[in-house]
């Protein structure tokens, strides 16, 4: 067995050679001449490290140039039998532990990583621009909090498409459309808003305050019920598939940035008439349904990821459940402005019962955006991701003529990803993190 | 646990949405069982499927061996930001 080691060396030529070219940005080692024992095989691409006295008492700074070094770190590796523990020294030269490190990942009380500018560059929405997919003619519903349009021109700079009278108006609304207040607790919809344009700024915003109502049975005011979503759903289906309103639009992407987080919010497991787990509830029908007339339909996929779950979560794992892990719509993780999948973001295989590959595909979030929750505040969770991800829907499907159904774009987004850490799908990244010009040259556009 | 007051029972519509009275038929349970603010909502109108919202206490063991309900209502809540 091959193991990873740092050996310190006694100074000689050689290695004097390797720091001082470091220095001047060369990465090389003459492995011949640094005096390593044979059993040590040398990373001759990595220079050695000039650490003075090799102890904690000489480190002194004019103790630690390339000249002055009494010993050098070098990068190599040694074989020793499984499971072995590897020596102290090996043929007197000193070896230490090099062990696999990984970069620290974004959780929920991190700073913002990157703005949405930077969000705008890594989809590269000008090549989207270029190519005339920016949303016109194309709704977005964002089925939220409520979201306010004043808030979201302002930040902006100028007013985004906005359709009230296709937007909900039920009874139990507590505001009109589209002014829903961008401030505690019904700031979240605003966000949605707001990031749903990066990639789609003509597409036309719907405001479904789903998880604002006052419920029937009384919900609270950010937390709804799943028959507020069902109606909302119907009320799309209606429109959009019996000539009304919808219907003008070139194509209707509905944005989904909610959850059921505990299954106790749920009939208990084994019930014929529980939703979490079940593709024949009725809500999970009515997706079926919706998505099978034209619509595309995108859901966050969590935020119960296992190295730093949202609080509300009671597993870790099969947690992207209901119609977050319904086969039709396309599920959506997330990863911050570097491509690094953030720590909450909910890993697959979904819930037993639903479809196992999801999340489908990585999108970003945990970004400087709305800063609808505080100035220097990051848009995040995967409630960020979600609408990011209808923008880009939204942007492909500017072009396409009516009645491609949403396989053949969601299957576009998942064959075109960037990186996603393997190939094929993985439960962090799903199919990868998107590229949405490459899927939409995929799709002839 | 869900809120086991109010649950979804699916119902059929063979012309078409039935009306709220219809719905109530079919469960047989009265009218005001239903919650008229919910309605009758599509499910899946090409299989004649609606569903209706009322209260669980009063349906009655389903006679077909299809299941129509009760369903689950559950609470949802956003996916952010982290608490």
């Amino acid at each position: 067995m091959s193991v990873s080691v740092i050996a310190v060396l006694p100074a000689n030529d050689a290695l004097r050679n390797s720091a001082a070219a470091f220095v001047q940005g060369q990465f090389s080692l003459d492995v011949e001449n640094a005096g390593a024992p044979a059993t040590l095989q040398l990373d001759p691409n990595y220079p050695a490290i000039p650490i003075g006295g090799a102890t904690a008492e000489s480190m002194a700074l004019d103790a630690m140039t390339p000249q002055a070094s009494e010993g050098f770190a070098v990068r190599a590796t040694i074989d020793i039998e499984e499971g072995a523990t590897p020596p102290e020294r090996v043929d007197g030269v000193r070896i230490f532990a090099d062990p696999q490190i990984e970069p620290a990942i974004t959780c929920g009380n991190d700073p913002p990583v990157g703005n949405a500018q930077d969000v705008a560059t890594a989809l590269d929405v000008p090549s989207l621009s270029a190519k005339g997919l920016n949303g016109d003619r194309v709704a977005i519903g964002v089925m939220d909090t409520g979201f306010n349009l004043a808030y979201l021109a302002t930040k902006l700079g100028s007013t985004p498409g906005f359709d009230s009278a296709n937007s909900w108006t039920t009874p139990a609304a507590i505001y009109a459309p589209g002014s829903y207040p961008a401030a505690p607790p019904t700031q979240h919809g605003t966000m949605c808003a707001f990031d749903a344009l990066i990639a789609a700024p003509n597409a036309t915003l719907l405001d479904f305050p789903i998880l604002t109502l006052q419920g029937p049975a009384g919900g609270s005011v950010i937390s709804g019920l799943l028959s507020s979503a069902l109606q909302a759903y119907g009320q799309v289906l209606f429109s959009w598939g019996s000539g009304g309103g919808l219907a003008n639009y070139n194509a209707v992407v509905i944005s989904n940035s909610w959850a059921v987080f505990k299954a106790s919010w749920d009939f208990p497991a084994g019930h014929p008439g529980r939703y979490i787990d079940n593709p024949n509830h009725p809500f999970n029908l009515l997706v079926a349904t919706v998505v099978r007339a034209g619509v595309d339909v995108v859901f966050a996929a969590g935020n119960c990821g296992a190295d730093c779950p949202d609080s509300r979560c009671d597993v870790t794992t099969g947690t992207i459940r209901g119609a977050n892990a319904h086969t039709d719509v396309l599920t959506v993780a997330g990863c911050d402005t570097t491509g690094a999948r953030v720590g909450y973001s909910s890993q697959g295989p979904s819930i037993a019962g639903m479809y196992q590959e999801k999340p489908d595909v990585t999108a970003y979030t945990h970004f400087l955006g709305s800063e609808v929750f505080g100035t220097g505040q990051p848009d995040s969770g995967t409630s960020a991701a979600c609408p990011v991800m209808a923008g880009c829907v939204a942007a492909i499907r500017t072009k396409m003529a009516r009645g491609i159904n949403s396989n053949t774009v969601f299957g576009a987004f998942r064959a075109h990803t960037g990186a996603s850490g393997t190939a094929g799908w993985n439960a962090d990244y799903g199919f990868g993190i998107i590229n949405p010009v490459a899927a939409a040259t995929s799709l002839g556009l | 646990m869900a809120d086991k007051s109010m649950v979804l029972m699916v119902v059929k519509g063979d012309k078409g949405a039935p009306t709220l009275s219809d719905a109530a038929r079919q469960l047989k349970i009265p009218i005001e069982d239903l919650d008229a603010s919910f309605g009758v909502v599509p499910v899946d109108p090409d299989q004649r499927l609606y569903t209706v919202r009322c209260r669980a206490d009063h349906l009655k063991p389903g006679e077909s061996s299809e299941y129509r309900g009760p369903f689950s209502d559950p609470k949802i809540e956003p996916t952010g930001p982290l608490k």
